[in-house]
């Protein structure tokens, strides 16, 4: 085999470049062992271009969060253990728990920071091993299927619109090619309540209020005069303005105009990772697995390569009292491993063979580029603890994989909101732009990290964005704590002022939403997209 | 330091921790072999598995040990006050150019600070008071937002007794303050000086050094090269390596963090000093 | 300093003297990637080492610089702590580097020996150390890339000064210029592999050099215009922040850029036991000037890029550093994600003050 050759040598396999794992853009670079990289020229995305996140990609070489040895909780305490006995321990209490209440009570979690081949692996030991239909991912949050794209195509693109998605501050790369389009002669145009970086930037942008942006936005595409090519960017963002299959109709009208719908996964491998089974298939979705761990009727969570805990910090420390075994494999000492039972080390992308999908669908080989550091590597762990199970888990081997990978259409279906809508002053919006603060993965590098965290230590609580004109005729201090009123319920923040929010729009931040669905009566979640029920809600406001 | 090896922090033990105002305490650290330094230099403070600060030096060259003042804003710096008396502090320096000493001797001083800025004016301030007789008059502007934050309270009573003219202010008074309340440069309608021998030294945030400095020169009379302040950055490496405290051409780790008037006015052309 | 001495070596000659240096001290040389790009690698075998191309997208100065370098380590032993610095400079040898990287080194070398501010006892002693043990083996530029401009930066494409060796390919031969005593000695220590170079040969080299230089490509030359006006400081606030609205704060430019040099430093352990390190930064960070507390004097994206050009074009830096801070290598035009490179921010600047109505808003400046 291939993989066996090139882990003896070396000086070969800096030959072979390997994706990011950040974005769903997918950009190929050569990784060094001695945590530095160089993003490919060659490569169709990359093209020598890395964002931040991209750059700070090699510091996970050397980062101090990572999780060197297996560990097992004896007494209170992590322990470390060898691999045979850590695997033997886990599979045991996996097997008891699964003979006892049955696989429905044990909940699995496949992430996006695997690759397709573990994720497959990980969907086998579920089914096969666990049988349990409880398979889901955090990772998923926001996946809409979507068609095959090609970046490369936007260079000769005539028109670009920018539906809804933050492009210069969650897809850098794809923002790159906007840009590089714009220079030769482009037309933008941006729809978005908000101001981001590319609103500047366009030729037209219309900033509806919250509840018309689906609206608008129709209108817009009806009325727009569709050249030959014409793409319409898109992101998770699109379903916090209205109904999935709102959206989804949005850009079907997209297509039969001609438009060419491009949608940016938030995560490297989230495409791949649904592809390869990770989603509900009858059981119970992500939220609800953390929910029902906290009534107590899920036993035991397997999680690989994910950190619940950086999104909803209070619900998974809820449902982890409740839980009798809770396995985590991770290549981070992350939140989640600290509260494991047993927590396994993985590899990042730059260590592993394998392969991951990116927002496109193009499929990307990944090449260990660094000696390996462990014993085992996740197929290795997962395959091992199928057969403590009992279980005969096929080795993931890449022709398997392909023949196995389904597209999968969440059913989509309007689940209604019943929220009172007076007339309000401002609109609450949820602003997915501040996504990688405080993730594990963040966390685990160094410049990244420091940015990352320059909102997070201004605003350790969170905080609401309001437009600054805004805040000049209500006569709101910039920091000051203000006091938001819904038909819902209210909350206490400090106010930052930028210009970023448009008129009458608050804006707050996503990786914190819990504290706000929380201050507005509980989390809701739509299962079909495991995005929050969280709509636009009309607002007042006022300076404690 | 030894040499060559500027990344080499020297280790001394903490002798004292005097808790000042809420979130500052001074911490009293053993001079070690051949350390001089002048007033306005400072120190890299290092904390190992935390990081390393740049502090600037609030003991005169000629006291027995190292007082640093530090306030607890950032993640060094609150690691460095969970530290106890005994534990160990790595520092590097002394660093940076000085205040002018020597060329103003004779003169009459005025400090202007606010804030926390009154630490490395101290060095200076009792460097002087050590050698009174070298000096004219001594004039104190110290501004703070509450009376609460004023920083060395327990020292003016010394200062005044040396022969200090005080004038203290807050933004926000409480029922006790009996003072002047609004920013340090209202004190300015409140002195009578000679400019054309008196030199300002100003310390404080950037903005109210912009303020001061304009006042200092526009309303009192003083020559802007007799007006002298320090700059805050974030130095790194402290030895005009890292490019942290760039401000345009100046490196204030290396070519401050002392600055004069005229310099820093050239400055504001291309980059933001405040 | 002028050019030593001339000699000339045969190209299979050449080879033997790469294998001989890598069999003693580490060689770095091009070698072709996967992707078909050439990286400079450390190279055992010579016939990894490719000539096809025209210059490597990373420049070789994380061979003296690391992006991640281990600065010191500290342990607690029972009451007191061991501390050591860590200085790892092995022997080595560049071969290949391209005069603008040469010039980059150069550059650094005068920032990092503390000579930018007559503070040469404030001399970095990791970067001094494996400068001092490196020895470079440039070749010049024959076709440069469409998107070098280093003839407008004195930059290239032959250089006068600063490598040990400059090689030239004379197609049957390599022409070598030795400029340094370290190059002199290694030119003795194998002269059967070297010969004398013939007068029509050194010819032949000034005559490529003129020929290179009608090889250029579109982008501009840097005029003194520029440099004036950024040292004057009266460049219109709206170029600066039309600039920066097309940054996506990659800082990919300071990364790649042969001449910034600019860092962090990061503790990893506990208290402990653990190590210091440093590791590449970017002034187009936030966080980069940001204060203690939450203070930032340049918060906004044109204030961070009106810094990184001053410090690239300003008199006051060509003062103190002998040269203005760009060898025209072109990597940024590659690697800028907003298209707002170096070239197209002179040319932004030059456009500017040809605009009407830009020249009212200097004047009131």
């Amino acid at each position: 085999m291939r993989a066996q050759d090139d882990i003896t040598n070396v000086e070969k396999l800096k030959k072979q470049p390997t994706i990011c794992s950040f974005c769903g853009c997918g950009c190929g670079l050569y990784f060094f062992p001695e945590g530095f990289l160089v993003p490919a020229q060659n490569h169709p995305i990359s093209r020598g271009k890395l964002c931040l996140r991209g750059w700070s990609y090699a510091d996970l070489r050397f980062t101090p969060k990572r999780l060197k040895a297996p560990l097992v909780r004896r007494n209170g305490k992590l322990e470390e253990t060898s691999w045979d006995e850590t695997i033997h321990i886990a599979g045991e209490a996996l097997k008891s728990l699964r003979d006892k209440y049955g696989g429905e009570a044990i909940g699995v979690l496949g992430s996006a920071r695997a690759s397709v081949e573990e994720n497959f692996t990980l969907h086998q030991l579920a089914r096969k091993a666990l049988r349990t239909k409880n398979i889901d991912s955090f990772y998923r949050l926001g996946f809409l299927p979507s068609e095959k794209f090609s970046f490369p195509d936007l260079e000769g693109a005539e028109q670009i619109i920018l539906l809804a998605c933050d492009v210069a501050e969650r897809h850098a790369q794809a923002a790159s090619f906007v840009i590089g389009a714009l220079s030769r002669g482009a037309f933008l145009y941006v729809i978005d309540p908000r101001l981001p970086q590319m609103g500047k930037l366009a030729s037209i942008h219309i900033q509806p209020s919250p509840f018309e942006l689906l609206k608008e936005a129709e209108d817009f595409i009806e009325n727009l005069d569709v050249r030959e090519s014409t793409y319409l960017l898109y992101s998770s963002e699109i379903t916090l303005y209205g109904w999935a299959y709102e959206a989804q109709r949005v850009i079907e009208k997209a297509v039969t105009k001609g438009i060419k719908p491009l949608f940016l996964c938030d995560y490297a491998n989230q495409k791949g990772m649904v592809e390869a089974g990770i989603h509900p298939q009858g059981g119970l979705s992500f939220y609800e697995m953390l929910d029902e761990a906290r009534k107590g009727n899920i036993k035991a969570l397997v999680i690989l390569c994910d950190n619940p805990p950086e999104r909803f910090p209070e619900l998974f420390r809820e449902a982890r009292e409740k839980l009798e075994f809770l396995l985590v494999i991770d290549p981070l000492r992350s939140e989640a491993v600290e509260m494991a039972d047993v927590a396994i080390p993985g590899t990042f992308f730059f260590e592993k063979e394998g392969s991951v999908i990116n927002a496109e669908g193009r499929r990307q080989g990944l090449h260990p580029t660094v000696p390996p550091t462990l014993e085992r590597n996740e197929i290795d762990t997962l395959l091992a603890l199928g057969a403590e199970l009992g279980a005969h888990i096929p080795y993931p081997s890449g022709e398997l994989v392909e023949m196995e990978r389904k597209e999968w259409k969440p059913e989509i279906a309007p689940t209604p909101q019943n929220v009172p809508n007076p007339d309000y002053p401002f609109t609450l919006l949820l602003d997915p732009s501040y996504i990688w603060s405080g993730t594990a993965m963040a966390q685990a590098t160094f410049i990244f990290k420091r940015e990352s965290n320059i909102i997070l230590s201004d605003f350790p609580d969170g905080f609401v964005n309001i437009n600054s004109e805004d805040a000049k005729e209500l006569k709101i201090r910039d920091r000051a704590i203000v006091k938001i009123e819904t038909p819902l319920g209210s909350l206490s923040l400090p106010a930052y002022t930028t210009l970023r929010a448009g008129r009458g729009v608050l804006l707050f931040p996503l990786y914190l939403w819990e504290k706000v669905s929380k201050a507005l009566g509980g989390v809701e979640i739509d299962r079909s997209l495991g995005m929050p029920i969280f709509k636009p809600l009309p607002a007042r406001i006022e300076e404690e | 330091m030894k040499q060559g090896l500027i990344f080499l922090p020297t280790l001394l033990k903490v002798k004292e921790i005097k808790p000042e105002i809420p979130a500052v305490a001074t911490f009293r650290l053993p001079k070690p072999d051949g350390f001089i330094h002048k007033a306005g230099q400072f120190l890299e403070v290092s904390l190992f598995g935390k990081g390393e600060v740049p502090i600037s030096i609030s003991s005169p060259p000629s006291y027995e040990d190292i007082l640093l003042t530090i306030r607890s804003t950032g993640y060094v710096t609150s690691a460095i006050h969970s530290l106890k008396e005994g534990d160990a502090l790595g520092i590097r320096g002394p660093l940076g150019n000085s205040f002018p000493y020597e060329e103003y001797k004779g003169w009459d001083i005025l400090f202007v600070g606010g804030g926390i800025g009154l630490a490395p004016l101290r060095s200076l301030l009792w460097e002087m008071l050590y050698h009174r007789e070298d000096f004219g008059r001594i004039i104190l502007l110290y501004g703070a937002r509450t009376p609460a934050d004023l920083l060395y309270p327990w020292q003016y009573e010394e200062y005044e007794k040396r022969g200090v003219e005080i004038l203290l202010t807050v933004d926000r008074g409480d029922e006790k303050w009996r003072g002047n309340v609004g920013v340090v440069t209202t004190l300015f309608e409140k002195i009578k000086i000679e400019p054309e021998r008196t030199v300002a030294y100003v310390c404080g945030p950037g903005i109210m050094i912009r303020f001061a400095m304009r006042d200092l020169v526009e309303k009192m009379g003083i020559a802007p090269s007799n007006c002298i302040a320090t700059l805050e950055r974030h130095m790194k490496c402290g030895v005009g390596k890292c490019g942290h405290c760039v401000i345009a051409e100046k490196y204030v780790c290396i070519d401050g963090p002392v600055f004069r008037y005229p310099e820093i006015k050239m400055l504001e052309r291309y980059d933001d000093p405040w | 300093m002028a050019i030593l001495a001339y000699r000339k070596i045969r190209k299979e000659n050449l080879m033997e003297l790469l294998q001989k240096i890598a069999s003693e001290e580490e060689l770095i040389a091009p070698v072709e990637m996967f992707g078909g790009e050439a990286l400079f690698q450390p190279v055992k075998d010579v016939r990894d080492i490719t000539f096809n191309y025209v210059n490597t997208l990373f420049p070789p100065k994380q061979f003296l610089l690391p992006r991640f370098e281990k600065i010191l380590t500290y342990k607690k032993e029972g009451e007191e702590f061991k501390v050591e610095e860590i200085i790892e400079a092995p022997r080595r040898t560049i071969f290949g580097i391209r005069p603008c990287d040469v010039e980059g080194i150069r550059y650094t070398e005068h920032f990092y020996s503390g000579k930018m501010f007559n503070r040469e006892d404030l001399a970095d002693p990791h970067f001094m150390a494996r400068r001092n043990n490196l020895t470079i083996i440039s070749v010049a530029c024959l076709n440069p890339a469409p998107t070098c401009f280093c003839v407008c930066c004195d930059g290239g494409p032959f250089l006068e000064k600063g490598f040990d060796l400059q090689l030239t390919d004379l197609e049957e031969v390599w022409l070598c210029e030795v400029g340094s005593q370290k190059g002199m000695a290694l030119v003795e220590r194998f002269s059967p592999l070297f010969e004398e170079a013939e007068e029509k040969e050194i010819q032949r080299r000034k005559k490529l050099e003129e020929e290179v230089l009608e090889r250029f490509g579109p982008y501009p030359a840097f005029s003194g215009a520029t440099l004036r006006n950024i040292t004057r400081g009266d460049i219109p606030r709206q170029v600066w922040e039309s600039l920066g609205e097309r940054c996506i704060v990659c800082g990919g430019w300071q990364f790649l850029c042969p001449l910034c040099f600019c860092y962090t430093v990061v503790d990893i352990g506990n208290e402990e036991e653990g190590y210091r390190a440093r590791v590449w930064d970017s002034c187009h960070y936030e966080g980069y000037s940001r204060l203690a507390g939450g203070p930032n004097p340049r918060k906004g994206r044109d204030r961070r890029r009106e810094r990184c050009i001053f410090h690239k074009f300003s008199w006051q830096y060509v003062e103190r550093m002998g040269r203005h801070g760009c060898v025209g290598c072109g990597r940024c035009v590659i690697t800028c994600m907003g298209y707002v490179h170096m070239p197209q921010t002179v040319w932004e600047i030059r456009s500017a003050f040809r605009e009407e109505k830009y020249k009212k808003e200097a004047k009131v400046r």
